[in-house]
């Protein structure tokens, strides 16, 4: 009986039992999750990102952009309501100033 | 869709905060009437001594006026709220404060005109325009409410 005679009836008999991984899922979970928080956006992207410092989340251009747009807009109003409604309010002042009647109406101001 | 809604909702939050903001960091000081005046209306030293003077005059004047209509009002106000007043009492109550509101509207006005007389032909009507509609226009069956 040469070596091949007993080699065979024990391969067909042999089973493989790995051990048991407990942590499996877990483990390919964290792996796809660092996966996918660490890929870094090509060269447009990172046109198109403002990384938060300290945080690893980018805010995508169209965000950015409309809260920028609504910043801007929101000085520019303020900036143009005050310059357009300067001349009026102090003229209104001064109204209240030579004017009897207003400055002794009992809610004006003093 | 929420994230859009998200959006529209933080970036309207931002807009009326930098409204508010910005608002509150440009107030500008209101500048002393006669300040205004000189830098508003262009005025020349002379025209502004002669307003200045205007002005220094018509102060009496107005002070009368507010204590006169301070009186009126205390009075008017007494017997509109008495449970019975004397129609005859409260007739000439009206009608003094009538008198004393034409009084005042004129002797301002006057005030308003002798100031714009000063000024040049443009600046005077822009000025008149400009301060005129701001003078009290009296309601006379309200004198609690002049404004």
């Amino acid at each position: 009986m040469n070596d091949d005679d007993s080699l065979s009836p024990l391969l067909k008999t042999w089973r493989h039992q790995p051990p048991e991984a407990r942590d499996f899922n877990r483990t390919v979970w964290s792996r796809l999750q660092a996966n996918t928080t660490s890929k870094e956006p090509g060269a447009f992207g990172r046109l198109l990102h403002f990384p938060i410092v300290g945080v690893r989340w980018a805010m995508p251009v169209a965000a950015s952009f409309a809260l920028l747009l609504s910043l801007a807009a929101g000085s520019g109003a303020a900036l143009a309501y005050e310059s357009l409604t300067h001349d009026d309010r102090m003229a209104a002042e001064y109204a209240r100033s030579i004017d009897p009647l207003q400055m002794s109406a009992p809610h004006s101001h003093p | 869709m929420k994230r859009w809604i998200l959006l529209f909702g933080l970036a309207l939050v931002a807009g009326i905060a930098a409204f508010a903001i910005t608002r509150r960091c440009v107030n500008r000081p209101m500048p002393d009437e006669m300040t205004w005046l000189r830098d508003e209306f262009a005025l020349t030293p002379t025209q502004a001594a002669v307003i200045e003077q205007l002005n220094t005059a018509y102060e009496p004047v107005c002070a009368d006026h507010c204590q006169r209509i301070g009186a009126a009002r205390r009075r008017l106000h007494t017997l509109e709220t008495s449970s019975n007043p004397p129609a005859s009492e409260l007739a000439a109550a009206q009608a003094a404060w009538q008198a004393l509101c034409d009084e005042c509207t004129t002797a301002t006005r006057a005030h308003l005109d002798a100031v714009a007389a000063q000024m040049s032909p443009e600046q005077s009507k822009r000025y008149l325009e400009l301060v005129g509609p701001k003078l009290t226009r009296r309601d006379p069956g309200k004198p609690f409410g002049l404004r």
